[in-house]
This record gives C-alpha cells, structure tokens and sequence, in this order.
C-alpha cells in the first residue's frame, strides 16, 4: 500500500485522472447543454464514435491533424443535428431515436473502417498524435505542474468550457432561455422567442463537444482508430449528468471522481495490491451509481427533458 | 420410350459422375470466420498461414474464403447457412464459437469444425480444437526484458485474463526470473479487445511503478511507450514497423504446423470415412515452428552481444527439447 503513496506513483495517477477526465468532461459538459434544453439524447456515444472515425480517416488521409480534428468536429455535428430533425422538427420520440443512432454509428464506423483498411493496403495506419503542451511557468511547479500543466491543449480547453457553460447557462440571457427550455419551452414561445432555433442550436454545441470528444480520442489520446473505441464514454457522459444534477460544477466533480478511480484501478494493478482487480475495474461503475442515489431526493432535472414540444 | 428410359439413367449416371469429379479429394475448401476481422492481427496471422501453405502444399489444392465476426445465434446462423451451401469441407472459426458448433457438427458429420484459441470445447468427432501457444516465446521475452532492463521492473498490459494470455505472462516472468532471479513483473489487465486509451494509460501506470521494458497484449499501443522511450514487445505479429524506434520484438504465433495436422486430420478423415477430434487443443510450438520471437531489426546493437547469446542459447535448447518451458495458466498478478 505505501508503494501507492511515493511521488512518482502519486504524480502518475493524478496525471492518468486528467487525461482520462479530458474526453469525458469535454462530452458531458457539451450534453449538460442538450439537456438542458430538453433534449435526452442517448446517440452521444454514437456521435462520439463517428466522429472519432472520421477524425481518425480524415487525419490519415490528409496527413494533417488539424484537418482530422476539423473533419470529427463537423461529423459530431452532423449526427447531433440530424437528432434535431427528428426530434425537434419530426417530433419523433428521442429515446428511440437515440438508440438508433448508437447501433448505427456502430455498424457504420466498423464497415467504414473495414473499408478503409482496403483502401489503405491492408495495413492499420497509425498517426503521429497531437503533443502535450507544457504551460511555460506553470509546468515547472513541483508535483502539480507535471499533474495539470503538462497536459494536452484539449484537456485544458475542456476544463475551461466547464466555466465558460456555467457563465453561460447562469449568467446569460440565451442561458436563462436555455434552460428555460427545458423547464418550460411554452414560456418562450409565448414569448415568441424559438423553441426550435433555440434546441438546434443547442445540439450543435453538443455535437461540437461530442466531435471534439471522439477526435481528442484518436488524435491526442492514443494513435489510431478502433471499432467500438469509444467504448462506453459516451453513456457513461450521460450517467455522469446524472449523477451532477444537471450542474456545471458537479458534473466537473463526477468525471474527477470516475476518472480517479479508473486511474487508481490502473496504477493500484501495476504495483500489485492484494485485491482483485475486477473489484477495481468495477469501483467507477459502483461509484457513479452510489452517486446517482444520493442526489435523487433533490433532482434537477428539467422538467420537460426528453418531452418533444408540441404548440396547442 | 425404353429408349427414352435408358438415355435418363444414362444422363443421371453422367451428371452424378462429373459431380462426383468436379470435387476431387485433394480439394479442400475452408470457410473463415474471423474474431474481429483483418484488421486484427490474430485474424491476419490465421490468413497468412493459409496463404503460406496455399502455396507450399503440393498434396492439397487449398482454397478459402473469410466471413464478418459474428457471434452467438447468428454466429449459428451465418454457420449454418455455409455448412448448408455444400461449398466448404472445413468451418475454421478463428474465436469461441462451440456453443453453436455443438449443435452445427452432429448436423453436419461430413463437414470439419475447427475452433481456434481459447473458450472453446469439444462438440463431436468432426470438431478440432487448436491452441496458439507462444509461451515459450514469451520466455524468450522475459529473458530479453530482464536482460535490457535497467530498473529490474519488467511490465506487461493484457486485454483479458483468458488462458492464452496467462501462459504468456507466466512463461514471461519465468523467462526474466532466469536471466536475473531478482527482477519484478508487473502485470495489468485492462478487461476489454477496444480500448487503447486504458491501455495507454496502463503502460504509463507500469512505467510510474518502474517498468522500463513493457509487454503489450492489449492490442499495437506503443504511443506511452513512444513518450515514455521505453522499450515495448508485441503480440503474435510482427509490429515493429508501427514504432521502430521502440518496438524491441514480439511472440511470433504461426499457425502453419497447426493447420498442417488439421488438414492431414481432414485427408485421413476423407480415406477412412470418419472424422478424429480432439478434446483436448492441440498446440505446435517452437520445435515445430509454431512460434518464435521477431528480430530486433534497428534495436539490435542496443542488446549485449552475451545476452543474445544467451536467448539463442535457450532457444537452440527449446528446440532440441533440453529447456522445457513451464505451460501455467493461473492468472498472473504484478509482483
């Protein structure tokens, strides 16, 4: 157990927490918006994963990453917004819709890639991903310096939209309305302000987030796209809206604490603590539970999540 | 009409003997199922050896065809479907489909099932099972590592603990336990094929806890290795070229010699009319050429001229049968 507390190790874990917090953070806090404007969208991992392929097949083919993470951006929004048809102008149940994008995406990505892979010579192609960006001053600061400020550009722009959404949603007039939207969308349109402008709007901003999520995946996090990569991350984003109440800050909260604890499930394996690790691979899942039933008593989720909009 | 008769039967004889010649015993048709698809390497390596005894079998006129990775029912299904078409003489599955084997070979006693790796068990006479056992491979690995090492911490990130995996990681410890008696393993499973970020994220984590030399199971993830400028092994195929400045070598899992005795298996099943299965899987290791380590390619001037002498030493001695390498399947943890 002492082993755990040595610098290195502590310094590792801590570091691992903000690189695995990036993605998750930068695509929950993009669907705390989309929620909050009454949208339950259960596609995010789908979008997640579109756009990590498309990051991925555009960075390969164009030998830039810059035009790969451009290319998952604009896919992120694409899938976000062909939600917005369907549910904000076709009014279709956002459930299923959702969910059929999730198995979409899936198929999708596999036989694109499939494809690719031929076209590619049969070979996986790898890239060069994005370098971390030491924080000249900050970087040098003992212990916390290698923790937060040698980190990649993306995973402090997604620690800085957890404050800009929060100035946003509390401290702006197209905040108010956005969450008015969810709370009650018929007060803004007799308002006559638009209801649908307003959740399309929304949902490219969740779409920009989830594009950025999937591509900072390829493009910064690891080297290369793999089916199914996404992996869960982006149900777990909606888990983690959960269990922050459908707050800026607490969702902050919820993805440090998941990804500290997979970090700790990692580092606690490669020095060899005595319990099984099975245990440790579940203790996230078990955490974000337990979270979830200690807020339910004073939810703030808005009233008219997931309810299509229907003028009488 | 008698005239009309005779030319039937006689049209009905021709028919069913060009039939019976168009199919000659020497022609042997597989149908693939891949685990993943080509873009795996565990499904590469299974194409490569066909590929490779395609063109040195003289006996055999080998021909094959692969097909997507499905699983439970419609695994059944897709199997079922290509039993059914008459086409193929073996069902190769490169994954754990003997659930649906189990109701697919007494359906199909003419047909050969092979399954290939581990979760698999026997379903009838007409079922092969096949291991890709590169344990002494891994050793070899364990040697290298233990010798390079400046730390005397060795790493290795597994995907699941299955039992393919565990023999590796056992034999690797046993491998660098050889060449220095003090040196300590770290061992991590990620429990999931998809995920290079945790397993990226589980190499720094072996790196932290003084790891300077890591194997990886979990799929070609070398871009910690590559930050960290550690050396890294791969997995059952050679990926040295994904990051040649940090992939030192690998376990080399050819499945020629296996798939050899499967369609020397298919031939005698052919002569005497009934099929032998195996309950037990059967694996060709290093003396048959089942498996090997890959050369160091550009890293070689970084390992001691006495330490390569050492592994070749011990390889020279797995071949002839004086170093048995021990085959332990408990699930390794990190010293």
């Amino acid at each position: 157990m002492s082993e755990l507390f040595t610098q290195a190790i502590l310094v590792s874990m801590f570091s691992a927490t903000v690189r695995i917090a990036a993605p998750l953070l930068l695509v929950s806090i993009g669907e705390l918006v989309v929620q909050r404007a009454g949208i339950w969208f259960l596609g995010v991992e789908g979008s997640m994963l579109m756009a990590a392929f498309t990051a991925y097949f555009a960075s390969v083919a164009s030998s830039s990453l810059y035009i790969g993470l451009l290319a998952g951006i604009v896919m992120g929004i694409a899938v976000h917004l062909s939600m917005a048809v369907a549910a904000v102008t076709l009014k279709i149940n956002q459930f299923i819709i959702g969910l059929g994008i999730n198995l979409l995406a899936s198929g999708l990505t596999l036989f694109l890639y499939r494809e690719s892979f031929k076209m590619f010579g049969g070979e996986v192609p790898t890239i060069r991903p994005f370098e971390t960006v030491a924080l000249p001053g900050l970087s040098q600061i003992p212990i916390l310096g290698e923790i937060l400020f040698n980190q990649h550009i993306f995973t402090y722009l997604a620690f800085a939209m957890v404050g800009v959404v929060w100035a946003f949603l509390y401290r702006t007039r197209y905040g108010l309305e956005i969450r008015a939207l969810g709370e009650n969308p018929k007060a803004l349109d007799t308002k006559g302000l638009s209801v649908s402008g307003r959740q399309y709007a929304a949902l490219a901003f969740g779409g920009t987030m989830a594009g950025l999520a999937g591509a900072v995946l390829v493009l910064a996090l690891t080297d290369r796209f793999v089916p199914n990569m996404t992996n869960g991350r982006g149900w777990l984003a909606i888990v983690i809206i959960i269990a922050g109440n459908w707050k800026p800050l607490p969702i902050l909260l919820a993805v440090l604490v998941f990804a500290f604890l997979e970090a700790f499930q990692l580092q606690a394996q490669g020095i060899g603590f005595n319990i099984p690790y099975q245990l440790l691979l579940a203790l996230p899942y078990i955490g974000a539970i337990v979270a979830m039933m200690g807020l339910r008593w004073r939810s703030e989720q808005p009233e008219y999540l997931g309810v299509p909009y229907h003028r009488e | 009409m008698k005239k009309l008769g005779l030319f039937l039967i006689s049209l009905a004889l021709t028919l069913t003997l060009t039939g019976q010649a168009v199919k000659a015993e020497t022609d042997v048709n597989i149908a693939v199922m891949y685990s993943v698809g080509l873009e795996s390497g565990w499904d590469r390596i299974v194409i490569d050896a066909l590929d490779r005894l395609q063109a040195s079998d003289d006996n055999l006129n080998i021909t094959y065809k692969g097909f997507d990775a499905v699983y439970g029912g419609e695994a059944g299904a897709v199997m079922d479907l290509l039993a059914q078409s008459g086409e193929y003489d073996i069902i190769l599955s490169a994954t754990a489909h003997s659930d649906q084997i189990e109701i697919l070979s007494p359906r199909y006693p003419d047909i050969m099932f092979v399954s290939l790796g581990s979760g698999n068990f026997n379903t009838g006479p007409n079922h092969y099972l096949l291991y890709g056992r590169v344990h002494e491979a891994a050793y070899l690995l364990g040697m290298l590592g233990a010798g390079m090492s400046e730390s005397g911490v060795l790493g290795a990130v597994g995907s699941f603990p299955a039992d393919d995996i565990n023999d590796q990681l056992n034999a690797y410890r046993a491998g660098a336990q050889a060449v220095n008696s003090e040196v300590q393993v770290k061992i991590s499973f990620i429990e999931s094929w998809y995920d290079p970020q945790l397993a990226i994220e589980a190499t720094y984590a072996q790196n932290a806890a003084g790891a300077d030399i890591i194997y990886q199971l979990a799929g070609e993830v070398y871009e910690a290795c590559r930050d960290k400028n550690i050396l890294c092994f791969g997995l059952f195929e050679d990926t040295h070229k994904l990051a040649p400045e940090v992939v030192l070598s690998g376990t080399e899992l050819r499945w020629d010699p296996a798939f050899t005795w499967v369609l020397d298996e298919w031939q005698a099943a052919q002569e005497s009319g009934s099929f032998n299965g195996n309950t037990e899987a059967k694996w060709f290791g290093m003396a048959y050429g089942g498996a090997n380590i890959f050369p160091y390619y550009n890293l070689s001037d970084r390992v001691p001229a006495d330490l390569q002498e050492k592994i070749e030493q011990a390889r020279a001695d797995i071949l002839s049968g004086a170093l048995e390498v021990p085959l332990v399947l408990d699930v390794p943890t990190s010293d």
